[in-house]
């Protein structure tokens, strides 16, 4: 990326605030070559756009947060960027929507494509009808998704209709309250059309060390232990309130699923640890523990540590454990299965930031179908629990 | 032995939804030559990056082998600062460095001596028992050609290369250049293919790894409304332009015998060429596109020695200043013969003899010492056949020009005309440029870490094939033997810093074009 950043904008009198065609045309002028300072002749402007991103803001602080996301996402994403920023109160200066244009200057040479962003704040009234202030803004013809970075109000009507109208919505089941609201999201799944996509944002986060587990168990001499796993222990950062981490369930749900496994017991053992039990294809018994460790900080609600342990009649056994490291930036592997020597792997996994989640999720264009039922097992093993959250 | 399959999914229900076909199995690489400056520069720093993108296999391993006496922590040492100072991303990841480095090791050995290769294939072994690499290796050759032939001759007596239809796969990737002409292309072939079959030999050429090469496929093969108009019909000709603003930097040795045909042209330009004029490929995979590619350097119409000065023109560099620095004359450089005759410019006409291509020049430029850094390919349209405006409006038409830029500021631009605003019809010229590094600000891999990948995933469908070399040699060599013949003592000779010798204007405007100055 070359040289410096070039911002044009253009704030709206408070008066026009719902004027979306004054916003149409706002966006036309930006382009024009005298907003960009550019010879008419010799630079004709082109855009690349592959996609509208929709943000929802809960708050200021959600908005700056989802602000800063976009300019990353851009560069790999060239899109528009249309984002609600949720104020309280009808204080008309809060109420001026902003127009900006992030383009890339090299030099003296001319600005490269641009990035649009449309910023409108939005009260009450008008959250509302964010479903028909998308439409008129957004770029025809290409996907419009929707992020909603704070948390979810999934059960909300309005957050129902824009899911509706976008092609896929992301949300963050980390910021979810409690493992039961899963069952939200399973209802809001049911409700959209088949076309739109849901993507979890916490759900790529489990990518690695689902990748690092699949891994292991490429290795042929390695596979008889998929039908012997008999205990996996999950180990989680605690999240205030000592509830069920929901990324920890989704991955022992991701194993149940892939490995047909079927929950008939679930408790709460301790106000840190919790038991499933589960059947395989053969009905032996696969006990599943999730611990939560406290001071975590930045990694409260994160997977820590997964070991499982397969054994044979015949006296094999394998085990596999995945651990992030003190450096916090890896993921090491420790595995061994049977004769065969120890195979120790480490990959580099930082705690992402929402936009490295969201460059990968913003390629998706169906619906991921291993979410879908690691989410599906996920609630049918939470029936189980009568203590879910009690100590 | 293990191996991964393609049917991972069938044996590995944990697979479901997860990408398999961008990791590789295990493995252990050996780098032969591996104190010089390609080891330090791209591999280890390639290798690193794909580290820090988790796509290199568990117990992931690297053997450097050469002559230099070094112990593994030297030769660790030696490696981290080369990706301390040339991997493309940063800030390091000490932990995973510190991880990658555990894997490393290396063995002073020379490329003769099949005690050293004795000691290779222990160390190898071990690394299967402690490390897991499987039996499987990749040999990579970054050493001088010669070396070659030894090599892999005694990796194959030493039983260090595996057949075909072991479990465990040996692949060895060879450098350029591949030969200095179309026999010894051919007898280098049929030397490694002794010792190790078509399949398993990679030989690389970086330019096939950059991101714009590849997306010239995509441009071309991904959209519906180029193809109809890629031919004769509607294309004047072709420039294919790579231009490097350094020198010969050391190499004199190695350039004076080389010189630019044999450096660039030979596989850098005419694959870029191939790649341009090739049919549509019925499948994106190695045997489609090479088979495609191979067709397209075939169909280049054979140069007899008498026509070579009409379809070529060579140059060699005076002294002159290139970015405000000054740089002596060729001639002048250390370990170049005083009286060289050996081109830093060469210039050349091709034509590709099959019914798309029939009647359209292909004109390959490149040269050291030439303004700018600069790789692009440019399709020059003929022009508008009837414009119905009056002749002062037309007369400074130019024809439409579609521009794919692969060095720097990677894109594609098409120069099309358009109207000036004002009340009479004046038209100019106008660039429309779609540059894929500020569209995607997204920092695009380096190509040794894509065609590194694909040689460990066994995808040869970037690294040229065995015919794919041979038939880029024989108009090379046509052209070598009539340079041979015309026994010049002298070349034109254009000062540093500029576009090449005034004859090479001259080639071009005897067909009544112009050179881009891109």
């Amino acid at each position: 990326m070359n040289g410096a950043s070039d911002r044009y904008s253009n704030q709206f009198d408070p008066d026009t605030a719902l004027d979306l065609e004054a916003i149409e045309r706002e966006i036309a002028q930006l382009w024009h070559p005298d907003a960009r300072g550019a010879d008419p002749i010799t630079s004709l402007a082109t855009r690349a756009s592959v996609l509208n991103l929709i943000i929802v803001a809960n708050d200021d602080e959600d908005a700056a947060h989802a602000q800063r996301a976009s300019e990353h996402l851009s560069q790999i994403h060239p899109c528009r960027v249309i984002l609600f920023n949720r104020v309280s109160g009808s204080d008309k200066s809060r109420l001026s929507p902003a127009i900006y244009a992030t383009c890339e200057a090299d030099g003296d040479g001319p600005a490269a494509p641009c990035i649009e962003r449309i910023r409108i704040p939005v009260n009450r009234q008008m959250y509302r009808q964010l479903a028909s202030l998308v439409q008129p803004l957004i770029i025809p013809e290409l996907p419009a998704y929707l992020w909603w970075p704070g948390r979810p109000a999934i059960a909300d009507p309005s957050f129902v209709a824009l899911a509706r109208a976008s092609n896929l919505t992301v949300i963050d089941s980390l910021l979810l309250g409690s493992t039961q609201e899963l069952q939200s999201l399973s209802d809001l799944q049911a409700q959209l059309p088949a076309r739109t996509v849901i993507a979890d944002l916490n759900w790529q986060r489990l990518q690695p060390w689902r990748e690092l587990t699949a891994q292991f168990f490429d290795i042929r001499s390695a596979q008889w232990a998929l039908t012997c796993i008999r205990e996996v222990e999950i180990d989680a950062g605690r999240i205030d309130g000592h509830a069920l981490p929901i990324q920890a369930m989704m991955f022992a749900s991701w194993l149940a699923h892939c490995l047909n496994w079927t929950p008939f017991s679930a408790r709460r053992t301790r106000k840190d640890r919790w038991y499933i039990g589960m059947r395989d294809h053969s009905g032996e018994h696969v006990r599943i523990i999730i611990r939560t460790r406290p001071d975590h900080g930045a990694w409260a609600g994160h997977l820590l540590a997964m070991s499982m342990s397969a054994h044979q009649e015949e006296g094999d056994s394998s085990t596999l454990s995945l651990s992030r490291s003190r450096e916090s930036s890896l993921i090491r592997m420790h595995a061994r299965s049977g004769a065969d020597s120890a195979t120790h792997h480490a990959v580099h996994h930082p705690l992402l930031p929402d936009e490295a989640l969201l460059v990968p999720v913003l390629e998706a264009t169906t619906r991921d179908h291993v979410f879908d039922a690691s989410l599906e097992k996920a609630i049918e093993t939470l029936d189980f629990f009568q203590n879910l959250e009690a100590t | 032995m293990e191996q991964q399959t393609s049917h991972s999914t069938i044996d590995n229900p944990l697979r479901e939804g997860l990408s398999l076909e961008r990791l590789p199995s295990p493995c252990a690489m050996v780098i032969f030559g591996a104190s010089g400056d390609l080891t330090r520069r791209k591999l280890m720093p390639a290798l690193y990056d794909l580290a820090l993108e988790g796509l290199l296999p568990p117990g992931f391993s690297v053997i450097g082998f050469a002559r230099s006496a070094k112990t593994n922590d030297e030769f660790r040492s030696e490696v981290r600062e080369s990706i301390r100072q040339f991997a493309r991303r940063t800030p390091i990841d000490e932990g995973l460095l510190r991880n990658f480095e555990e894997g490393i090791s290396y063995i002073s050995g020379d490329f003769s001596s099949l005690d050293d290769y004795n000691r290779l294939s222990e160390e190898l072994d071990r690394l299967d028992r402690e490390r897991n690499t499987r039996g499987n290796r990749v040999y990579y050759l970054a050493t001088p050609p010669v070396a070659y032939a030894e090599i892999a001759g005694n990796l194959s007596h030493q039983n260090l290369v595996h057949s075909l239809n072991d479990e465990r796969w040996t692949r060895l990737i060879v450098e350029k250049p591949f030969g200095h002409d179309f026999n010894s292309a051919k007898e280098l072939n049929e030397t490694l293919l002794q010792y190790l079959a078509e399949e398993q030999i990679y030989r690389i050429d970086h330019y096939l790894g950059k991101e714009t090469v590849q997306n010239m496929l995509a441009f071309r093969f991904a959209n519906g409304i180029f193809e109809p108009i890629w031919n004769r019909t509607f294309i004047d000709h072709v420039q294919i332009t790579v231009a490097e603003s350094i020198g010969i930097e050391n190499r004199g040795g190695y350039y004076d015998q080389a010189g630019a045909l044999r450096d660039m042209v030979q596989n850098h330009m005419l694959q870029l060429m191939s790649l341009v004029s090739m049919e549509p490929p019925p499948a994106f995979d190695a045997d489609s596109v090479q088979d495609e590619k191979v067709k397209a350097l075939r169909s280049i119409r054979p140069i007899k020695p008498d026509e070579v000065d009409h379809v070529t023109v060579r140059g060699q560099y005076a002294e002159g200043w290139v970015m405000g620095n000054p740089y002596p004359s060729y001639r002048d450089e250390s370990r170049v013969d005083p009286q060289s005759v050996t081109e830093t410019f060469v210039a050349l006409k091709l034509f590709i003899d099959n019914w798309r291509w029939a009647g359209v020049p292909f004109y390959l430029r490149t040269g050291k010492h030439l303004p700018r850094r600069v790789s692009e390919i440019a399709i020059q349209f003929h022009k508008a056949p009837h414009p119905p405006f009056e002749t002062s409006v037309t007369e400074s038409l130019e024809p439409n020009v579609l521009a794919i830029r692969i060095q720097p500021d990677e894109g594609i631009t098409l120069k099309t005309n358009a109207k000036v605003p004002g009340p009479s019809m004046r038209l100019r010229s106008v660039n429309m440029g779609f540059l894929y590094g500020t569209s995607f600000l997204v920092e695009s891999p380096d190509a040794y870490e894509r065609l590194l990948l694909d040689c460990m995933l066994g995808d040869s469908t970037l690294f040229p094939r065995r015919d794919g070399i041979e038939a880029s040699w024989e108009p090379i060599t046509q052209i070598l033997e009539g340079w041979e013949r015309s026994g010049i003592s002298t070349l034109p000779m254009y000062p540093a810093g500029t576009w090449g010798p005034d004859e090479a204007d001259d080639f071009m405007a005897r067909d009544g074009r112009l050179w881009r100055q891109p």
